[in-house]
């Protein structure tokens, strides 16, 4: 994977033996208030190679989204290192994550987050306008995505417009559209019915096939069984099992 | 992306119609206030820029010191002794020009009387050197500009008083008896003086002119070397060649005084400012009308401003932050912090754009009104001038980086996994809100304070007018001082009436706060050089305390069977002493608690001049009270010298019963033994209302812009309110499962709101207290400066506060708890 980005920090050159896209090690997050300190994350160490669909499960609480969030650069850890591509991304500013943000990985929420003012066309245009991509450019490559999500015909329609199903689909084709490398979904069938939620793990997986790492949070074990991995974790930490843990 | 920044915003102002439209009421408001001053103060700033040679041109400015007083006379202004234009002009050969400009009357603005044989009239008179001509290009109509002045008796005409004197522009050659006595030839029209500028024939003119005489030395009062007359607009013409400078003339100046001015009379700053500034400094000297009229509105309008930006800055935090997670995903798809901002910026930018509109929209509706409720004048010509765009670019940046800065920060700096796992604002923010609304409502209660101190002082000041009404008195304002008519003829046919009770005269026109009276120092001993008291000396007639029911508390009034009449230009060179009047202010500040004690007292006006420490002797002491609303120079003591050469204003107190009759009996006195007079006469209870409109008006501003500050605040409030009620509605929630009662909800959220509030009206406090003070200290009489205002203002503020979030706490407290918690 190229990412293309000048960060505040950097290291460009790999770590020795780092040659995956993601490579976590003993990344804590704690939450801390005036009174309490949580552990949200603690001392987690993952690697994940190009290619491979990882699922990751675990009881509510258990730092499934944290990891996630952490993974996707929305969250920074508190301590660890969290190498991507080569470079360790923990320290980066907040404008350097965002640039490796827009040009590498695409997310996909359990409530869609669609932007209910702009039409499915302008949601799924919206990754492409931030990265600066030309008018022209931009409407063929939105309407190639909603075609491969069956939605073209739906482009003006508001995501209120939409059945639930529909609304996942038009977040799916969010993500994609500025071609990432890495796909972050955090329960992306939670608010699906079974039908639907087996529609979006298609898409998922035919994603993964042409090339995309996806990393996706689920409680459901038979989604989980369509990915090539599986990690589990428990109170903050990644486990073998979550049933021999307990 | 700039399209998609437009279409965002337009999607966000239209989804927040009810918001978006308190933004721009609230902005627009706040900014037609700013744009009005604005307006204002540019043509004051822009005045005079339109003769050939404005930037050669300065007015010389004396600040003077009188003996050996520790306080100036005066502020530096553009009044200069009339002698000191000769040694200007000896002193610095190289100026081009040096001219003098004195009213044609020794007391008010040169308003005389003239008769062209038909007609009787008032026309405003300004006695020039020839200079002036040079120095000030005046558009003649008829006649030579080289020979309009050429001797004395010589004049100029504008065209429109021409038209008003004789019916006619084509008025060369033909006379003028002014004053009464002073015939003068036309031997120029001229048109009127483009405005803006400081000179014209408005009332809004300083140097107000229709007719333009030559100066002559018997012209001048007080024609020896005295410095104290600073009744002269004195103006030089730099060369154009460059050789002397303006900083030249500075320098030189810094000297002047000692040079030229006796010692004896003191010692005075001399200055040099551009003709530009005449306007503007003007306005900043004559006293309450002028300084409040800049400095407040100024300050009023800023604190407007501020509380509409601030009431913007809240509230777009607060709908901001209810965008928080589209916000998060926007930078989660790959928006930078720089593209939050700018977003966020945009927005404030098209409130600010269409603020800006409504603004217009609202000055351009209001300016009739407001030239008649205000002395503002406003010239809309200003808008037309490209620097008014310019500063309206300026305005509406200014406005949207104030207004916009802060939720755009918010914004930017939103974290998006944080946002995305809850829709409320962040609580550490909660402070900032308040902070915002501390801002606001303190604005707001400044002005709350203002408007109560204000109104109370009017109340106080309109309480003398019961009496003036009860007891009329007539004022002619035609002076009677060298009209040749004799006061003692005029009095003795006046009272042959039965109808007029008493007549007197007066130095000045009663309560006129433009005018007022001689102003020196006294001192307990002669020899007291440091504990002088400033007083207001009135130079008035016999049965002037009869005339105008001022009540004598002890000794006694002037005798016409004693020699009380006063001279002081002999007392102050030859010696003798003055037998005065004074007021129980005055007598208190000696020392005299007891009014009888001051009776026969001596008390002493220090050397000047060279002249001796002249002895003053109390003959009696009557209740506070002069025909003044402001104290001007500071000056709150009164004393009354008998001199009724002086006293040119007659004042009549008339039968209540029969006061058409009693009028018909003075004009056709006046008609008989002044036909080429005009008269003009005013009741004593319209004097004063003219005096108090100004009072009335800075009241009408003030209260005006509280009620804006005051509703932007309560319309940001109360829409806050609406969101962070929503924001706390899964708290509410909670509470009430807990067992909380809709009375209790709605206490705690009252509470939450109504704390800031009380707060920022208590820090408004010692601002208000100040600027109270400030302006209850311009009243010769003033109320007492309370708690009660301050108590009042903020239970008011409170109080509404209370009532504008009202709804928002009972819709929060009726909520069902199932239902916010299984939704939120």
């Amino acid at each position: 994977m190229n990412v293309n980005v000048a960060p505040a920090v950097r290291r460009d050159e790999p770590a020795p033996g780092t040659n995956g896209v993601i490579r976590l090690s003993n990344v804590r997050k704690l939450y801390r208030t005036s009174e309490l300190e949580t552990t949200a994350l603690d001392d987690v160490s993952l690697e994940v190679t190009p290619g491979e669909f990882v699922a990751i499960m675990g009881p509510s609480g258990c730092g499934k989204s944290t990891l996630l969030n952490i993974i996707g650069l929305i969250d920074t850890p508190t301590s660890g290192e969290y190498w991507l591509d080569g470079a360790e991304v923990s320290r980066y500013s907040e404008s350097a994550l965002t640039e490796v943000r827009k040009r590498t990985i695409g997310f996909i929420f359990q409530s869609f987050n669609l932007i209910e003012d702009l039409s499915v066309y302008e949601n799924v245009e919206l990754p492409l306008l931030y990265q600066g991509m030309g008018r022209t450019a931009r409407r063929t490559r939105v309407r190639e995505v909603l075609e491969l999500v069956a939605l073209e015909s739906r482009a003006k329609h508001k995501p209120a417009q939409l059945s639930g199903g529909q609304q996942q689909r038009v977040a799916v084709a969010r993500a994609v559209v500025g071609d990432p490398k890495l796909i972050v979904a955090d329960e992306p069938t939670g608010n699906l019915d079974t039908k639907n939620g087996e529609d979006v793990m298609d898409m998922l997986a035919t994603l993964n096939e042409q090339g995309a790492t996806v990393l996706m949070v689920t409680h459901s074990p038979s989604h989980a069984g369509r990915a090539s991995r599986l990690v589990n974790l428990l109170d903050g930490r990644i486990v073998p099992n979550v049933a021999e843990a307990i | 992306m700039l399209g998609h920044y437009l279409r965002t915003i337009a999607l966000n102002l239209a989804r927040s119609k009810l918001v978006t439209l308190m933004h721009i009421a609230g902005l627009g408001v706040g900014l037609a206030c700013f744009i009005v001053t604005f307006v204002f103060i540019q043509e004051l700033r822009t005045s005079d820029m339109q003769w050939s040679n404005s930037g050669r041109i300065y007015a010389i400015t004396q600040q003077l010191w009188m003996g050996s007083a520790a306080n100036s006379i005066n502020p530096p202004n553009p009044g200069v002794a009339p002698v000191a234009a000769p040694y200007l002009r000896t002193d610095f050969p190289q100026l081009e020009a040096v001219a003098r400009a004195i009213p044609g009357t020794v007391f008010g603005p040169g308003r005389v009387p003239v008769s062209s044989g038909d007609r009787n009239l008032f026309l405003y008179q300004y006695m020039i050197d020839p200079d002036f001509l040079k120095i000030f290009k005046l558009r003649f109509v008829a006649g030579d500009q080289a020979t309009a002045l050429a001797s004395a008796g010589d004049a100029i005409i504008t065209a429109a008083a021409a038209r008003r004197a004789f019916g006619t522009t084509n008025a060369l050659g033909k006379r003028l008896l002014i004053n009464n006595k002073q015939w003068i030839t036309i031997k120029a029209v001229i048109a009127g003086v483009p405005q803006p500028s400081h000179m014209g024939d408005t009332g809004q003119s300083r140097l107000r002119f229709d007719i333009l005489t030559r100066m002559l030395p018997e012209n001048i009062i007080s024609a020896g070397n005295d410095w104290d007359e600073v009744n002269s607009f004195t103006y030089v013409l730099l060369p154009a060649n460059g050789r002397f400078t303006v900083q030249q003339l500075r320098e030189g100046l810094r000297g002047f005084s000692a040079r030229h001015m006796p010692r004896a009379q003191g010692h005075s700053v001399f200055d040099a400012v551009p003709v530009s500034s005449i306007r503007l400094s003007a306005l900043n000297t004559e006293g309450v009308s002028g300084t409040s009229l800049i400095a407040t509105l100024t300050l009023l309008d800023a604190l407007v401003l501020v509380v509409a930006c601030f009431n913007y800055a809240s509230l777009a935090t607060a709908v901001a932050l209810r965008r928080g997670r589209e916000v998060a995903l926007r930078k989660i798809v790959g928006a930078n912090r720089r593209q939050i901002v700018l977003q966020s910026l945009f927005e404030a930018a098209a409130v600010g754009l269409l603020s800006v509109m409504l603004a217009f929209v609202l000055v351009l509706a209001a300016t009739p009104l407001l030239d008649t409720v205000l002395p503002l004048d406003l010239q809309l010509s200003q808008l037309a001038r490209p620097g008014f765009w310019l500063f309206a670019v300026l305005l509406v940046a200014a406005t949207t980086v104030l207004s916009g800065a802060y939720p755009a920060l918010v914004l930017s700096r939103l974290r998006p996994a944080q946002a995305m796992r809850s829709d409320s604002a962040p609580t550490a923010r909660r402070w900032a809100f308040k902070l915002l609304v501390v801002g606001q409502f303190a604005a707001a209660g400044f002005l709350i304070v203002m408007v109560l101190v204000v109104r109370d002082q009017n109340g106080l000041m309109g309480a003398e007018l019961p009496a003036l009404v009860r007891n009329p008195t007539v004022v002619i304002t035609t002076s009677l001082f060298g009209s040749g008519v004799d006061p003692k003829t005029l009095r003795s046919q006046l009272v042959q009436s039965p109808y007029v009770r008493s007549v007197s005269t007066a130095d000045t026109i009663p309560w006129d706060i433009r005018g007022c009276c001689w102003l020196f120092n006294v001192a307990r001993s002669p020899e007291s050089a440091q504990h002088q008291i400033r007083v207001a000396a009135h130079r008035v007639g016999y049965d002037y305390f009869e005339t105008i029911g001022s009540s004598l508390l002890a000794g006694r009034l002037f005798d016409r069977d004693r020699a009380d009449v006063a001279d002081p230009q002999q007392a102050w060179n030859r010696g003798g002493d003055l037998k005065v009047i004074i007021d129980r202010r005055l007598a208190a500040k000696l020392g005299w608690s007891n009014p009888i004690e001051a009776v026969g007292k001596t008390f002493y006006r220090p050397a000047l001049w060279g002249g001796s420490t002249t002895p003053i002797r109390i003959i009696g002491v009557v209740e506070n009270g002069a025909p003044r609303l402001t104290s001007i120079a500071d000056t709150e003591s009164n004393l009354y010298l008998l001199m009724p050469t002086i006293a040119g204003f007659p004042i009549i107190r008339v039968d209540p019963q029969h006061i058409p009759a009693a009028v018909r009996h003075i004009e056709s006195t006046w008609h008989e033994l002044a036909p080429t007079l005009p008269l003009e006469w005013r009741f004593t209870d319209q004097l004063f209302g003219d005096a108090f409109q100004t009072f009335s008006t800075v009241s009408n501003v003030i209260t005006g812009l509280a009620a804006f500050a005051f509703a932007i605040a309560l319309i940001g409030l109360a829409g806050m309110a609406l969101h962070v009620t929503n924001g706390r509605l899964r708290e509410v929630g909670v509470r009430k499962t807990l067992g909380a009662k809709p009375r209790q909800i709605i206490e705690l959220l009252l509470l939450d709101f109504a704390t800031p509030v009380a707060i920022a009206n208590l820090i408004a406090w010692p601002f208000a207290w100040l600027a109270a003070r400030a302006y209850l200290s311009q009243f010769l009489t003033r109320i007492d400066l309370t708690p009660v205002a301050f108590i009042v203002s903020l239970i008011a503020t409170v109080a509404i506060a209370c009532l504008a979030v009202g709804s928002q706490a009972i819709r929060a407290s009726r909520v069902e708890p199932a239902v916010v918690l299984r939704y939120q």
